[in-house]
């Protein structure tokens, strides 16, 4: 047990603190908020995918670092301190479901490009009517000979205006629900796909697609069309890694917001002092304080476990449910704390209080993990009647 | 980073566990309730010597002075099972927090002269540090030791104090210089409960017996004083840096919860089992999410205790968030209960009255050791370094 970061991963923090903040200004994140052409930015995807972090869990073999999700955890926390563009994150997300489901050849193929930076990927899972629970999804794959026809629509997906491919969760067209889920290869500019961007609250780009009658060849089967058992468990494991590495962003933007909001309030002067020596500030801070310390060791729990290949459901659903209370109530907070000072576009707050919000529907929200966290408690701990202890 | 226990860390987990389940007996439990406000009865003596003899009153301590030489985090696993098993653990805490901040503040003679006498369990220890009207500004206590030949002479009135019934020895706070500033004219002295001059009187409260400690010329010898001369303040605020942290370790409360969580499988009320309703498994499940936090804040004060690091904001930060959410774990427990909450007697359940008995006593602990606003200034003032003016 040693809840301190190693050596390592205190240099891998540094550094990636270090490259953020100098390649991240506020104009850049403010730009990457507000285009209405693209949210991605082409100089920055390079200079990233030359730091290896877009491989920093993908295997040497496919031209990453063979790192730990740990590791990967570390970047996210400091991509989420600088807000970073999110085409990092989906891709990220779509490289987990490649390397879970992926054929060798795949994983080569995609992989190799993702690590190398040559390729902005995505995944599109949840639907309109259908937002986590896959037996209800609409969209569809029929077999007819040696072709595949996808026909359906996916909602909230993140990033496909600029993605070189779509990550598409479909049912079997004969599968029933959750039984007969298979993933493709899909790319926007296939015949039969459209996109409607989507006018999101934290200004990143999602979008609507559409699959009308999409052909698709075996090749563009994640994981080919050998289904096994294991295939609900792997789209499971990769939504719950990207869960975790979602929570470690929220960390490292709550800890932001924190860290700003500290700044401030030690230098705004009001009655002739600074604003932060008054105690009912300060106990404010306290609490905030209090907050980011335990969602950043729940995540870290959560993002450990999972990096070791444990099993993290209650440590997961904990995370993110305390996470997306303790990031947008900071961001809450801070508005409080920075009146209208922080309520001035200029001053950058919003944009942290827009991806607190984001986040914090993405993923699953507070009441959708602490279901989850009830299913795994009410039956267990179990103490016998006899065993009592009276105070 | 690592959130597993180690091999040994798991192996010591389970010898406490052994140990408690061998020796934290019905009877002994019974007993502690029942002699709460008198002196300590035959099974808790022989339960403390038992604890004593395993060499775990100086878990922590090097080994140059009997100790264990564990770390904190060993300190924590064996804290947490004490306490969730309600085994009786007053008398280690009190002397914990005294033998620590003489290991870490105390001179060598000083050394010498105290911790055999401490981890023999000769001496238990009472903390006589508030006065009426010094509490949350400790700092301004009148309580006066003045030197008169080779003894130090002490006058003055404590108060809030916990165990001096009990107690062999008095931790105190006075004031040996009037003329320095505050903080910087306070010794800590350790005064035997036997010598004349001194009274303790019981205060009643919602809770557990407290007292008031009169200290009428009482004599000491030089050895007495801890530390140097005027350099109390420092002495007090490592020992209350360690009573933080211990303060907590929640897992008593813990427990509550998972005998709650064990009451509503059980427990069928207007024609529904309690833990399928709604509304019940949300509340429980918030109360899980918000005890794990608590926990890993005392693991991670435990690992930065390990690592040498300054603790003083997180320990305030644990005390706090676990005392606020004790509270909020028994009050949800008794109106889980509803109607039942009321009872107080051990017939229909043994539950109701232990929780009701929790809900008095916890809001102490949000105070106690220093007030819940308090330590937010710390984690203010020293955590995040915000300006005190």
């Amino acid at each position: 047990m040693d809840l301190q970061f190693t050596e390592e991963q205190s240099m891998l923090q540094q550094t990636a603190r270090k490259f953020f903040e100098n390649e991240l200004t506020f104009e850049l994140v403010d730009e990457a908020q507000h285009s209405n052409i693209t949210k991605h930015s082409v100089d920055l995807w390079r200079k990233i995918a030359e730091m290896g972090w877009l491989g920093v869990a993908i295997d040497e073999q496919y031209n990453g670092i063979g790192g730990s999700l740990f590791d990967l955890g570390v970047i996210y926390e400091e991509a989420g301190r600088a807000l970073l563009p999110t085409t990092f994150y989906s891709t990220i997300y779509a490289s987990l479901l490649i390397e879970q489901l992926g054929t060798d050849e795949q994983k080569k193929r995609y992989l190799s490009q993702i690590a190398e930076g040559k390729m902005i990927s995505t995944v599109a899972f949840s639907e309109a009517d259908a937002l986590y629970n896959p037996e209800f999804f609409i969209t569809t794959a029929r077999k007819l000979y040696d072709r595949w026809v996808l026909n359906g629509t996916k909602a909230f997906v993140p990033n496909a205006d600029v993605a070189d491919n779509i990550l598409v969760i479909a049912r079997l067209e004969e599968g029933k629900g959750n039984d007969g889920l298979i993933a493709f290869i899909v790319r926007p500019n296939d015949d039969g796909v459209t996109l409607k961007s989507m006018n999101t609250f934290g200004n990143d780009a999602q979008s609507v697609v559409t699959f009308n009658n999409v052909e698709l060849d075996e090749s563009n089967v994640l994981g080919g069309i050998e289904r096994t058992e294991k295939t609900e468990e792997s789209f499971e494991l990769a939504r719950k890694q990207a869960t975790a590495l979602q929570c470690m962003e929220m960390v490292g933007g709550a800890r932001k917001v924190l860290d700003m909001t500290v700044n401030y309030v030690s230098e705004r002067k009001q009655f002739g002092v600074p604003i932060g020596s008054f105690q009912a500030v300060q106990h404010h801070l306290a609490n905030m304080a209090t907050s980011v310390e335990g969602a950043q060791l729940a995540t870290y729990q959560a993002m450990w476990l999972l990096s070791e290949g444990l099993e993290a459901e209650q440590e997961l659903a904990i995370a993110k449910a305390f996470t997306s209370e303790t990031y947008k109530s900071a961001t809450l907070m801070a508005h409080q704390l920075w009146a209208g000072m922080g309520f001035a576009l200029d001053s950058g707050l919003y944009l942290y209080s827009n991806r607190a919000k984001a986040t914090e529907l993405s993923f699953g929200t507070y009441d959708y993990h602490l279901k989850e966290l009830s299913n795994l408690i009410a039956p267990a701990h179990l103490i016998k009647k006899d065993e009592l202890v009276c105070r | 980073m690592n959130f597993r226990l180690t091999k040994e860390q798991l192996a010591w987990q389970q010898e406490v566990r052994s140990f408690i389940k061998e020796n934290v007996t019905p009877e002994l439990l019974a007993e502690v309730k029942e002699t709460d406000d008198k002196q300590a009865g035959p099974l808790e003596k022989v339960f403390l010597q038992k604890v004593i003899e395993k060499g775990w009153h100086g878990l922590n301590w090097p080994k140059e002075y009997g100790g264990l030489n564990k770390g904190a985090v060993d300190k924590l696993i064996f804290m947490e099972e004490m306490r969730y098993h309600h085994a009786p653990d007053q008398e280690i805490k009190f002397m914990e927090y005294a033998a620590n901040a003489i290991i870490n503040k105390g001179t060598e003679e000083n050394k010498k002269v105290w911790l055999p006498k401490f981890i023999n369990g000769e001496i238990i220890p009472s903390m006589s540090y508030s006065e009426p009207s010094a509490g949350t500004d400790l700092a301004s206590l009148h309580t006066r030791a003045e030197l008169d030949g080779d003894e130090w002479v002490i006058n003055g009135h404590k108060i809030w104090n916990t165990r001096g019934h009990r107690a062999t020895h008095q931790w105190v706070a006075a004031r040996t210089d009037p003329n320095a500033p505050k903080h910087k004219g306070i010794s800590v002295f350790v005064v035997p409960m036997n010598t004349p001059g001194i009274s303790v009187v019981e205060i009643k409260t919602w809770d557990h017996r407290v007292n008031e400690v009169f200290y009428e010329d009482v004599r000491v010898p030089k050895s007495s004083l801890i530390g140097d001369v005027n350099s109390g303040w420092n002495i007090i605020t490592s020992a209350l840096n360690t009573e933080r942290f211990t303060i907590g370790i929640g897992s008593h409360i813990w427990r509550v919860f998972d005998e709650l969580v064990n009451y509503c499988n059980r427990t069928t009320r207007d024609g529904e089992l309690l833990v399928q309703r709604p509304e019940v498994r949300l509340r429980l499940a918030q109360l899980k999410m918000e005890i794990e936090i608590a926990r890993l804040l005392t693991y991670r004060a435990a690992s930065m205790i390990d690592a040498g690091k300054d603790v003083s904001a997180i320990a305030s930060m644990s005390k706090v968030y676990t005392t606020e959410l004790s509270t909020k774990v028994v009050d949800y427990g008794m109106q889980i209960f509803e109607l039942y909450g009321q009872l107080n007697d051990y017939e229909a359940d043994p539950l109701y009255k232990m929780i009701a008995q929790y809900y008095r006593a916890v809001p102490l602990r949000r105070f106690g050791g220093g007030t819940n606003e308090v330590m937010r200034n710390i984690v203010a003032q020293r955590g995040l370094m915000l300006p005190r003016k």
